[in-house]
């Protein structure tokens, strides 16, 4: 292969790792040939170093395959390979390893020859501007049982209409969530406990009211990684699953840029250096979505599934104060809005629902990675504003939380020895919040109320301002233990929770409130264990304690209960990874969480004063995950994901057990892209049980209210029928000089599916029915990007 | 003849978790206390610890327990005493005003309240009125397979005003009775089970008689009824 030809592939697979669609300079290899040893024999050597481009780092640990011929070598820590006796002609190898994404390119072997390579690889290294990562379930910190989805494959996924952070929703472990929730459910935990963090700062939601989008940019994204259970030390104040998001801003030189128009919305972000050290990159977006949908969403699907208005916008500096030290400045913020009315000809059985959510954060980060040590050190403030106001007839119903929060995560890591790693640091919170509520205590529902779809709640009106302060200061530690092939890594994290509060009893009028104020601690050990027990096989397992604080709006004298503590988990999971060939791989891990201290409703009649709530919930999920993953082979890259599961909560000591509403047993996700010139194709299947629900056995006739009210059966004994979904994804690309245009066409539910997604009832609750999901969905876009 | 309805009370408050109007096991024998069947119109003493069990009078505590919270009132300061009516196997909840003391007010709201509020008084129903292309006809000779419009209401003085303690700024606000008239037939279609005093009746296409039934209901579980047999010639 000539020098020019031999420079074009690896400018190729740089390309490739960059995951950069216009024009990139390819300055990746320099193919050197060697002496001749023995011409005409029937194979030949071909020897090389893989170097992270920018730095020259050497990159040890990377696996390089010729996948035509199944031959596997493995970078040392000078990033070197060889391969000895390879056949002679041509050969694609691919490069994998955990800090970059698979690249592929082609090599000659010639006969009798040594062939030396110099490969120049983009990293995903957080100053990648044009990386992004998602990573499926793994073990935090010890486990690193990773697997990585480029940017580009998550935009194409079927369903994803450009949005990477979607494609959480397709990884294993995680539940298909009832249209228009946007919920995040992992490994069966409510989704209100786990967690989502950008740059190490937790965040409301992942998506946007509705799940259509996410609240990020997905440009600045340069990573999310989902942690279903098992992290390490560093993480906490979560019961479920871990969501982190990494967001990015190291652009080329000059101005960069895309702009983009669909169904859903329009966003724009833009990108500029400023000098030598400073980044500047701000991005929005904003959505029509609520006012050109419904031409296109069915009366029934209307009044179920939310039309939600939403918009958000992102700003990052970024200086480089040397190398590999710099400063972060990252200003994220999102609103949402949705809607919803049920007319009545009878005022009394109207219904009507507003709800708005604003949130922004402010993120400092600054990071320094030197002579064997990084520093982390990320301050922030933020605010959180969420308000729901409902009106059931003349009966109203409000919860607004009003929240101020400071936050600082202080990281420090330092190899001690060659085989010894040490990471310290503290994860501090500080909440005020305000919390409004009026209405009935049984709204909102809370898992495990019976419940029927639009059911007016309880008609007493109760009232309720209560203002918490919760301070959540968190040292952790862990140590990387590296004994031959097996990794062990010990942590603990302790939560020193003060919760200080203005109403330790509800106050009536004639007296003044008193407030409360406690500290309690919360000790959390980990354990998670790896080992490279076959040069294709890594084994994996971890355990440990988890503690999750109570939330503000429980903590309220009226409608909670002030004394509640942390919920407690005790996870334990094993697993393993086969790379079966070069771009084939298979995961599979098993679960179990014990959940103690849950919060639930008091089951007395007439509860005592300040005791609404109580924490005597129990409850335990377990079950099995596989990951079956193709990287980029031939064009074809996808994966099987299958979760089977089940989750159990028991109120109350003497109360029976039950499913929780986050049960669901099966969930398949099948995913498949396709690259061909500069077409993309991309499919999506989706089968999932149904959420369990509350039957209806019986009605009664209320006579003041002129309407039927429901009698019970057992709690989550029948399930919503299940989910079948297939979405298909067609994208082109036009490639110019300076931009890139990209016409893309999201079909969601191609076969038109009548996928129930509530049960609902006649007046008389007589008759059984269902409220079906979306119709197929087209949704075209284009998206220009410079 | 119809069988007489069999009438209890309904000893069992709510859990607070309770989205129905009544406890379920109101729905059960042992929760109630059998009246037997009674004649229409119902009279009956309601039982004096309506306001501890379903009102915002605090229960006895349990020795070394806090004491209970006390209920909170609809959104017209009300508290109802469950009665059950029993027809054949269909259960039927009726929900009898109760008068309680305020929860949680101030001295100074206690005693405005106790000297405005006036106990609820049933409204009233006026004549119904038939119509067919604008033209009023009688309830006797209505056409077959017409569309009539009913027109029905309510005295002047049914709609009352009367103070609610505010459950968030705790002071008392006046509020006005709502009205709302449900309809029932045994025969044609009526556009709306409920209106705020007109409908729409298809007739049937064959003459006969119809019965049509009107609830007027205000706010404050006051009620009024009346029955009319139409005649479709």
């Amino acid at each position: 292969m000539s020098r020019e030809r031999a420079g074009r592939a690896i400018g190729l697979a740089l390309v490739l790792a960059a995951a950069i669609t216009h024009a990139q300079s390819a300055d990746g290899t320099t193919p050197t040939p060697n002496a001749i040893a023995t011409p005409g024999a029937a194979t030949g050597e071909l020897s090389g170093i893989v170097l992270e481009r920018g730095t020259a780092r050497p990159l040890g640990g990377v696996t390089v395959t010729m996948t035509d011929v199944a031959r596997v070598a493995r970078t040392d820590d000078d990033g070197r390979f060889r391969f000895i006796g390879a056949p002679v002609g041509r050969h694609t190898l691919t490069l994998a390893g955990p800090e970059l994404d698979d690249v592929a390119v082609d090599e000659e072997v010639a006969g009798g020859r040594h062939r030396e390579v110099r490969y120049l690889v983009t990293t995903r290294a957080p100053s990648d501007r044009y990386q992004s990562v998602v990573r499926a379930p793994r073990i935090e910190r010890a486990g690193v049982v990773e697997t990585g989805v480029g940017r580009e494959e998550a935009r194409h996924v079927a369903g994803a209409a450009d949005d990477p952070l979607k494609v959480v929703e397709d990884l294993p472990g995680v539940a298909r969530a009832t249209v228009g929730s946007g919920a995040l459910i992992i490994w069966g935990a409510a989704p209100a406990d786990s967690r989502v963090v950008v740059d190490g700062v937790e965040i409301p939601a992942l998506y946007h009211v509705g799940g259509w989008r996410s609240t990020i940019h997905g440009d600045l994204v340069s990573r999310v990684s989902l942690s279903p259970g098992g992290f390490g030390a560093e993480w906490g104040r979560a019961l479920g699953g871990l969501v982190r998001v990494e967001t990015t801003a190291e652009p080329e030189r000059g101005v960069h840029g895309s702009v983009a128009l669909d169904l859903l919305d329009a966003s724009a972000l833009l990108s500029a250096t400023l000098g030598a050290r400073v980044t500047l990159t701000v991005a929005g977006r904003y959505s029509w979505l609520d006012r050109l949908a419904t031409a296109v969403v069915h009366g029934d699907a209307a009044a179920f599934v939310p039309l939600p208005r939403w918009d958000d916008y992102q700003l990052r500096a970024t200086v480089r104060l040397r190398a590999r030290e710099q400063l972060t400045l990252t200003l994220l913020a999102a609103d949402d809005s949705l809607r919803r009315a049920t007319a009545a000809a009878d005022p009394a059985q109207a219904h009507r629902e507003s709800f708005d959510r604003s949130t922004w954060r402010a993120i400092v980060r600054y990071s320094a990675d030197r002579d064997g040590s990084a520093v982390e050190l990320t301050p922030w403030f933020g605010y959180d504003d969420t308000r729901t106001d409902q009106r059931f007839g003349p009966t109203p119903a409000r919860l607004a939380v009003t929240s101020v929060l400071a936050g600082l995560r202080a990281t420090y890591r330092r190899r001690l020895a060659r085989a010894l790693i040490l990471s310290v640091g503290l994860d501090l919170l500080d909440t005020h919040a305000h919390i409004s509520r009026l209405g009935s205590l049984t709204i909102p529902a809370r898992e495990g109320d019976p419940f029927v779809f639009g059911q007016p709640p309880g008609d007493d009106v109760a009232a309720a301002d209560d203002r918490l302060h919760l301070l959540d200061a968190a040292p952790f530690a862990s140590l990387d233990v590296r004994l031959g092939p097996v990794t062990i890594t010990p942590g603990l994290r302790v939560d020193a929770l003060l919760v200080e509060g203005d109403h330790r009893l509800p106050a009536p009028a004639s007296a003044p409130a008193t407030g409360f104020s406690r500290l309690g601690w919360s000790i959390d050990p980990r354990l998670a264990i790896r080992a490279q027990a076959h040069r294709r096989l890594l084994l994996t397992a971890a355990a440990g304690l988890y503690h999750q604080p109570p939330d503000p709006a429980d903590l309220g004298a009226r409608f909670g209960n002030p004394t509640l503590g942390p919920a407690r988990a005790l996870v334990v999971t094993a697993g393993g990874e086969v790379r079966l060939t070069a771009p084939l791989t298979a995961e599979a891990n098993v679960y179990y969480r014990q959940l103690d201290d849950l919060v639930a409703r008091n089951a007395l009649p007439s509860p005592p004063v300040a005791a609404a709530l109580v924490q005597d919930g129990s409850g335990r999920s377990y079950g099995a995950q596989l990951l079956v993953r193709l990287q980029a082979w031939h064009g074809l890259s996808g994966w099987l994901s299958y979760t089977t599961g089940r989750s159990e909560r028991q109120d109350h000591p003497t109360s029976a057990t039950r499913l929780s509403d986050y049960d669901q047993t099966h969930i398949l996700t099948v995913v498949a892209g396709y690259e061909l010139r500069r077409w993309q194709f991309g499919l999506r299947l989706r089968y999932a049980t149904g959420f369990p629900r509350t039957p209806v056995t019986g009605a009664y006739f209320d006579a003041r209210d002129n309407r039927f009210d429901p009698l019970f059966g057992d709690v989550g004994s029948i399930r919503i029928p299940d989910f079948v979904q297939l979405d298909l994804h067609l994208e082109r690309a036009f490639v110019w000089t300076r931009a890139t245009l990209r016409i893309y066409l999201d079909l969601q539910n191609v076969t038109y599916q009548q996928n129930p997604e509530e049960i609902v009832y006649r007046a008389d609750y007589s008759q059984r029915g269902y409220l079906t999901g979306l119709p197929t969905l087209a949704v075209l876009g284009a998206k220009v990007q410079f | 003849m119809h069988p007489p309805l069999s009438w209890s009370i309904c000893k069992a408050p709510k859990a607070v978790s309770e989205n129905d109007v009544v406890s379920p096991t109101c729905l059960a024998a042992d929760a109630t206390t059998a009246l037997g069947a009674t004649a229409m119109p119902l009279s009956v003493r309601l039982p004096a610890d309506g306001c501890r069990l379903f009102g915002p009078e605090i229960p006895p505590a349990t020795a070394g327990e806090p004491p209970p919270q006390p209920r909170a009132a609809d959104v017209t300061g009300g508290y109802y005493q469950p009665l059950r009516a029993d027809l054949d196997s269909a259960a039927t909840i009726a929900l009898a005003r109760i008068r309680c003391a305020l929860a949680g007010a101030s001295m100074d709201a206690a005693t405005e309240f106790a000297a405005r509020y006036a106990a609820n008084r049933n409204p009233t129903l006026t004549a119904l009125v038939a119509t067919v292309d604008g033209r009023e006809v009688a309830l006797d000779t209505l056409p077959a397979g017409s569309d009539v419009t009913l027109r029905a209401g309510f005295t002047a003085d049914s709609v009352e005003s009367f103070p609610v303690l505010d459950p968030q700024s705790q002071a008392l606000i006046d509020h006005v009775e709502t009205m709302t008239l449900s309809w029932f037939t045994d025969a044609g279609s009526l556009a709306f089970e409920n209106s705020d005093g007109e409908n729409r009746w298809t007739a049937p296409l064959s003459p006969g008689s119809a019965h049509l039934w009107i609830v007027l209901r205000d706010s404050r579980g006051g009620v009024d009824f009346a029955g009319y047999t139409l005649a479709i010639r």
